[in-house]
């Protein structure tokens, strides 16, 4: 069982291109379709209680479904598997990102990727804003936040922390 | 000395992170300025990286950043670090999920947390977009380059719903093109 678990998740590691978002399908392939471990319902909630905590999310989905139907041993594995083609590849690429000296070729091309990136971003911010529909009270947050992150220089982690102790206290005006 | 700095460090980013691999670019921005472990140029190298490589991002982006940091070791530790207290949390509260999802706290938590991760996510990209014109400033071929590449971007993610790594693929090809002009 350890050695199936291991190499399910593994694979669904592997073959998930673009975070989070993108895992759902492949995990459903997986261990819905192709093993029946779970149930579509069961993927589901999990991934949306996973959406909500703290960590990395696709982590979190494997680690909750998998606690939840078989034992915590098996969630460990299975979040090390999930974990592990992404830790061996960007490994690889680490290195050779450390060790490369930059030409002027790598330089435009580089430049170039960071419009890109600039631009997914971009396009990401706006699709998180249009779809959690803030009201007066949420602009006033996020502004607020901006000020503090950008204007006062205040540690990201220390915000975050002051949000949750916010959100506690007054979270349902949101 | 240097594995245990780090893998404190990743284990507050991974507590701190609430909502995916965009909400840790603020965390990652305040540790490369605070340290002088990296700069931004190569945090925006590196999410171009992960967001074009399998795996779930964050766990890609604590790797690159790791092993720049300390060697394969340190991009080991940087990914379990940025994981761990998810795991915790979920093999907490795997055995009584709907009670914590009924929560009146939880539930409030998760509604005031919105604006302001949007509004630590919109900030470090403030950061990164001025970094990116920085360097794009510095000649007005480039400037110009830089323009029309937003706008056939933009076009390509809206109009033609491209994946990210094709976009970035794009901007790659373009950039290489672009050096023999230049």
């Amino acid at each position: 069982m350890v050695l199936k678990i291991f190499k399910s998740f593994f694979k669904v590691g592997l073959f998930t291109f673009g975070g989070g978002y993108a895992m759902l399908p492949v995990l459903m392939d997986e261990v819905v379709k192709k093993q029946g471990w779970f149930s579509e319902d069961e993927v589901l909630e999990g991934y949306a209680m996973a959406q909500l905590s703290m960590g990395i999310i696709a982590i979190n989905t494997t680690t909750l479904i998998t606690a939840r139907k078989f034992n915590a041993r098996l969630a460990l594995v299975a979040a090390l598997a999930t974990m592990l083609p992404s830790i061996l590849l960007l490994t690889l690429i680490g290195m050779y990102l450390s060790t490369s000296n930059i030409n002027p070729t790598f330089e435009m091309i580089f430049l170039s990727i960071q419009i890109g990136v600039g631009v997914l971003i971009a396009y990401t911010i706006l699709g998180l804003i249009q779809k959690s529909a803030l009201n007066l009270y949420g602009w006033g947050l996020l502004i607020l936040v901006m000020v503090l992150f950008l204007g006062l220089q205040w540690s990201s982690l220390l915000i975050v922390a002051l949000s949750i102790a916010l959100s506690a206290l007054w979270g349902h005006k949101l | 000395m240097m594995y245990l700095d780090l893998f404190i460090r990743f284990l507050l980013i991974g507590t701190f992170t609430i909502g995916g691999g965009l909400a840790t670019i603020p965390h990652l921005i305040e540790l490369g300025q605070s340290t002088g472990w990296f700069d931004e140029r190569f945090l925006m190298t590196m999410i171009a990286i992960s967001e074009s490589t399998p795996g779930p991002i964050g766990i890609n982006m604590a790797t690159v950043v790791g092993v720049k940091i300390a060697g394969v070791f340190g991009g080991i530790i940087a990914s379990i670090g940025v994981a761990l207290s998810g795991v915790i949390m979920m093999l907490l509260i795997a055995p009584s999920l709907s009670k914590y999802r009924n929560n009146r706290y939880v539930a409030r938590i998760l509604k005031g947390l919105k604006p302001s991760m949007i509004g630590l996510i919109l900030s470090s990209a403030f950061l990164l977009w001025r970094n990116t014109f920085l360097d794009l400033s510095v000649s007005s071929p480039l400037l110009i380059y830089g323009g029309v590449m937003v706008v056939m971007l933009s076009a390509c993610l809206h109009f033609f719903k491209l994946k990210s790594f094709q976009i970035i693929l794009i901007s790659a090809l373009c950039g290489w093109g672009l050096s023999f002009i230049l």
